[in-house]
């Protein structure tokens, strides 16, 4: 597969179309953990087909919203398709884990005043500061690619 | 939920306003100057909004931006 460049800017859908940022999702804590971001993706998949969605985060919710629209998603799933779709995005370095990073994406304080959300318990007993120990620094962002299951278009 | 999808450029300031709230709320920050800024500068660089909101009360949001492949 060849991918030559991925950039952020609006091109509509004459060139391309194909891939999209989730470049950032807020829900007001008093109704998180209701499907709330879910259906938002959702619904704009289903309106904005596309093959790939990306995004920079260290919050597992945000990575367990990507699943459930995703037929693979990379770093949870090998794939040299999507790792290529992860470097060829803004400030992407690969570290030694394999994992795609944004490093000091964030200020010295990082992302989350408060709670790390990469502290929290992820999968298996493990957080996902565990899991991709990149994101032990607070300042970095993991890099998620992810080919969209086509019933979501 | 209702939601709506809109291209950013059509967002105004009173609907920053209410975005900034949010997120000064989801990322535990003070809904201060910096706050309201910094989520105006993400809507900029963002192509399209959506608005989850109940009962008339904006609850949530997400931006996105269309990768260009070339």
């Amino acid at each position: 597969m060849t991918v030559p460049w991925l950039d952020s800017r609006f091109i509509g859908d004459y060139f391309g179309g194909r891939a999209v940022e989730l470049a950032g999702r807020v829900i007001d804590p008093l109704y998180q953990a209701q499907g709330i971001g879910s259906a938002l993706l959702q619904d704009y998949l289903s309106h904005n087909p596309v093959e790939f969605i990306t995004t920079y985060t260290r919050n597992p919710a945000v990575i367990k919203m990507i699943a459930r629209t995703a037929m693979t998603m990379f770093p949870l799933h090998e794939s040299t398709e999507l790792r290529e779709v992860a470097l060829v995005l803004k400030n992407a370095t690969l570290l030694s884990d394999g994992a795609v990073y944004h490093v000091n994406r964030y200020d010295e304080n990082g992302l989350f005043q408060a709670a790390d959300p990469a502290d929290r318990v992820y999968k298996n007993g493990t957080s996902l500061k565990e899991q991709f120990v990149g994101l032990q620094n607070i300042r970095s962002a993991l890099l998620i690619a992810a080919r969209t299951r086509k019933d979501t278009k | 939920m209702n939601s709506i999808t809109t291209s950013t450029e059509h967002i105004a300031h009173t609907d920053i306003e209410q975005l900034a709230f949010i997120a000064a709320r989801g990322f535990s920050r003070t809904n201060d100057h910096d706050n309201y800024s910094d989520t105006a500068v993400h809507c900029k660089e963002a192509d399209d909004i959506q608005v989850a909101t109940i009962d008339g009360t904006v609850v949530g949001f997400a931006l996105y931006r269309r990768l260009l492949w070339r």
